[in-house]
């Protein structure tokens, strides 16, 4: 047998995760683990832990609520017999009674279910779609990939930071969008991407970094009870960038979705086309653009795919693309494969007999005769074959 | 005795004046969940468009049958059906079936042993027992 | 002759190695056109062969993104050998390892009584002659009702051998075949699904039955792995921890349409094909490639004999170790 050392030990300082572990230490108060109960419970419950996961995602979670357990205690019926009541008179069925049943499907009422129990991941609530949308937010992750792999490069614990937030940034304002769009990526002469005024405007990395902190700066005053949770380092950069007078401003035009379908046809004008046939070979760079294409989009680029993703064009495609068709006749449709073809008609669904008769208009009088002479207009109405068939076939 | 030519008429028959295909439709049945309907669902993407093109005298029709091995069913204008289940084949195999049923002509099959047939009239006339003078013995 | 023989075969051999100017490396054109002097029976040079400007650099390690579990945030990025995570699919290999495994799975304990393990009296059953009837040895004969069976199953191992290279091999090229589909999922050690506290909290203090708790982490992991797109419409999820994590493999049990829970010590390369994703801590990958590399590194050691180097296990590429927020 092979046995793997536990993995509950300590994680290596890899693998910490760069912003701060928000777990609610009130819930691990209340539910503390109490495995010697748990234990004993075991032959009638189930075992389960009680514990948080050690998982830093439990922050993204809305904390659930509204769970309503069954009533309590078994209420037993007096036997008819020793009913002593002269004017109890026994039910003829159950129709009358106040409740019937067990508890299945309790959890099938939301009043019981409770809220709050979706599941929340990294993107947003839904999947961009929209190609427009997703070329400016593959464009926009490139750029702000190569501000944070510049500024992960430098090896100061602020830039880490910055880089960091920025790359956990939603999308902010729509201003925000349109000042990263017009940073021009090129093909550089070694056919790597690269912004396209050399050197590249000093003033750019200032800018996007101060209005990403700006965007975090007013959603955390909106909501004053995350304030306490940010690293130190985190609140040191900001401090450094000095935006507060910017706030203010800010906090009217804060929109956390993505951009609308119109203003990126309109930003996609200003993009071109020269940036897709710039190589990306660098694994981090790679990483820092398919993370921020998940929190702008949600689509999440397999390492595997990423590997075989050299071209910035070929990463439009990848994120662009749509999913692969589960049907041939979506597929049929998608691809528009006969609509030229007057002879030729695709149905979605298996033709039944009762179809076919509908098409030359049979089914009509079909059901009129059958429902006239008092006959199961579908199905055979609990009726056996004829008896005599068994007799003729001798089947048992 | 005047010597009289014959007066000889074509007679109306499938392919002189007019070809008319004796295949009339071809439903073809797939599933989208088994193995045995690939080749088929292929055929339907990648082959089944040109095809239909070139056959504008034949009406398709596909629809799915879910849990069954595809089919492919020639209908003709004598009123027969012809159904060949396509199973496991390639698009190209099926092409090939396809191919079969356009060029059928929806009879039975029939083993022939007089390869040579003609439906022109005898010309000996058929032997009756109640004409000519008779046998006297 | 035979020198001769042997000076084209050097010559040959100078030719093929390494030093020698490939086709890569060839200059094209070594003088411009114009200088150059055309001959009237000269043929027109043909670019066919020109090889592309760009050098074919084969693929050495590839990225494997570490996941946050229920959000999928990526946290970290670390690599592995293309030897380790991208080797090209060899069926071959995976059915002979799938065969093995299935083989040294068979129980084998199928057993019947031959006619000398039935019980009973071997008196011959009666006379050889003069009852009219068939001549009948003993009642356990094969062809008697009540006898011993004559070529029934016996208690067997049907387990084959597989060369451990190979089976090694097949691990990886199991885990390489789901890497390249973007079907395996590496998460942060710790891999435990969230149960909702209230929920925990109301089943410690024992407000809800058995089937009630079941019928919750049903509807709740069903939920939560359809939105994520993991359940059973899309193929079921198989998590891989390193030992048994409560909530995690309770859910998965009681949720089994939408996945299954193993223990790295439970898993084979079957478990590696099965279902639409695998989902697995970043140690366990680890482990699992650590004990399936046998074909890569050797146990031999010759002195003064050069050994050809192992490729790491899993480096991190980001966050660094010493970087200065890690």
């Amino acid at each position: 047998m092979r046995h793997l050392p536990r993995l509950r030990g300590a994680v290596s300082a890899s693998l910490c995760c760069s912003s701060p572990t928000h777990i609610r230490t009130t819930a691990v108060a209340a539910v503390a683990t109490t495995s010697s109960s748990t234990k004993t419970q075991s032959l009638q419950r189930r075992n389960l832990s009680t514990s948080l996961p050690r998982c830093d995602a439990v922050e993204a979670y809305a904390p659930p609520q509204g769970l309503k357990p069954p009533p309590q205690g078994w209420k037993t019926a007096v036997r008819p017999d020793k009913i002593t009541d002269p004017a109890y008179e026994p039910a003829q069925d159950g129709l009358g009674l106040e409740e019937v049943g067990g508890l299945d499907g309790w959890w099938e009422n939301p009043a019981n279910y409770g809220t709050g129990r979706q599941w929340v991941g990294y993107g947003p609530a839904e999947k961009v779609i929209d190609p427009a949308v997703l070329e400016v937010a593959v464009y926009r992750a490139l750029v702000e990939a190569m501000i944070a792999r510049g500024g992960v490069k430098t090896l100061t614990a602020r830039m880490f930071a910055v880089s960091d937030s920025l790359l956990g940034s939603e999308w902010g304002p729509e201003t925000l969008t349109t000042t990263t769009v017009q940073t021009k990526l090129c093909v550089g002469s070694n056919g790597a991407l690269e912004f396209k005024s050399t050197p590249p405007e000093p003033q750019l990395e200032q800018k996007v970094t101060e209005e990403v902190d700006t965007a975090a700066t007013a959603k955390q005053e909106a909501e004053p009870t995350e304030g306490a949770n940010e690293t130190e380092v985190l609140e040191e950069a900001r401090e450094e960038v000095e935006v507060k007078e910017a706030v203010e401003v800010q906090e009217e035009g804060l929109t956390e979705g993505p951009i609308s379908s119109e203003t990126a046809q309109a930003l996609l004008k200003e993009i071109g086309h020269e940036w897709k046939k710039a190589t990306i070979k660098d694994y981090v760079f790679k990483y820092f653009v398919a993370k921020r294409i998940q929190k702008l989009t949600g689509h999440i680029i397999p390492d595997g795919k990423l590997v075989a993703i050299n071209t910035a064009g070929t990463l439009l495609r990848e994120v662009v693309r749509p999913p692969k068709a589960k049907k041939l006749v979506e597929e049929i449709e998608n691809k528009q494969l006969f609509q030229s073809l007057p002879n030729v008609r695709v149905f979605p669904r298996r033709v039944t007999p009762i179809d076919k008769e509908k098409m030359v208009g049979r089914w009509k009088v079909i059901r009129e005769e059958l429902e006239r002479r008092g006959l199961p207009v579908i199905g055979t109405a609990n009726i056996d074959n004829a008896i005599e068939k068994k007799w003729v076939t001798g089947a048992k | 005795m005047a010597v009289k030519a014959l007066h000889a008429v074509s007679q109306g028959r499938n392919g002189v004046g007019a070809f008319i295909l004796q295949c009339k439709k071809i439903d073809l049945h797939y599933c989208d969940w088994a193995g045995s309907s690939r080749g088929m669902n292929g055929f339907i993407k990648s082959l089944l468009p040109k095809f239909a093109a070139a056959h504008p005298q034949i009406e398709f029709t596909v629809s799915p049958r879910p849990t069954k091995h595809p089919v492919a069913i020639g209908h003709y204008i004598n009123g027969r059906s012809k159904p060949i289940c396509v199973r496991n084949m390639e698009p190209y195999e099926i092409l090939k079936k396809l191919e079969l049923l356009r060029d059928a002509s929806g009879e039975k099959l029939k083993k022939v042993t007089k390869p040579v047939r003609s439906i022109n009239q005898s010309v000996r006339g058929i032997w009756s027992p109640y004409h000519g003078n008779g046998m006297s013995l | 002759m035979a020198g001769k023989g042997m000076r084209c075969l050097s010559e040959a051999m100078r030719g093929l190695s390494l030093g020698a100017p490939t086709c890569r490396t060839v200059p094209v054109r070594t003088a411009p056109l114009i200088s150059r002097r055309s001959m009237a029976t000269e043929a027109p040079v043909s670019n066919i062969t020109r090889s592309v400007a760009e050098q074919w650099t084969p693929i050495t390690t590839v990225p494997v993104t570490v996941h946050a579990f229920p959000t999928l945030e990526p946290r970290s990025l670390e690599t592995y050998s293309a030897k380790h995570l991208y080797l090209p699919l060899r069926r071959d290999i995976l059915h002979l390892a799938v065969v093995y495994e299935g083989d040294n799975t068979r129980q084998g304990t199928a057993q019947a009584k031959t006619r000398w393990e039935v019980a009973g009296s071997h008196r011959k059953v009666r006379p050889q002659k003069g009852s009219g009837r068939a001549r009948v040895g003993t009642k356990q004969s094969p062809i008697q009702r009540g006898g011993g069976k004559s070529h029934g199953p016996r208690n067997r191992d049907f387990g084959t051998s597989l060369n451990r290279k190979v089976y090694d091999l097949a691990w990886r090229t199991a885990l390489s075949y789901r890497y390249r589909r973007g079907e395996l999922i590496v998460t942060e050690d710790g891999l435990d699904l969230p149960l909702p506290e209230d929920f925990l909290q109301q089943a410690q203090d024992g407000l809800l039955t058995r089937e009630l708790e079941d019928a919750f982490i049903q509807k709740y992991v069903g939920e939560m792995l359809g939105a994520m797109q993991w359940g059973k419409a899309h193929g079921r999820t198989t998590f891989i921890t390193g030992d048994e994590r409560m909530n995690l493999f309770t859910a998965m049990e009681v949720a089994g349409e939408n996945g299954t829970a193993l223990q790295l010590q439970d898993v084979d390369v079957k478990d590696l094909l099965e279902t639409g994703r695998i989902v697995m801590e970043r140690s366990v990958l680890k482990e699992m490639i650590r004990q399936h590399r046998s074909d890569l590194v050797s146990s031999i050691v010759v002195p003064g004999m050069k050994h050809l180097k192992e490729p790491a296990l899993g480096t991190v590429l980001y966050p660094l170790p010493k970087s200065p927020v890690a």
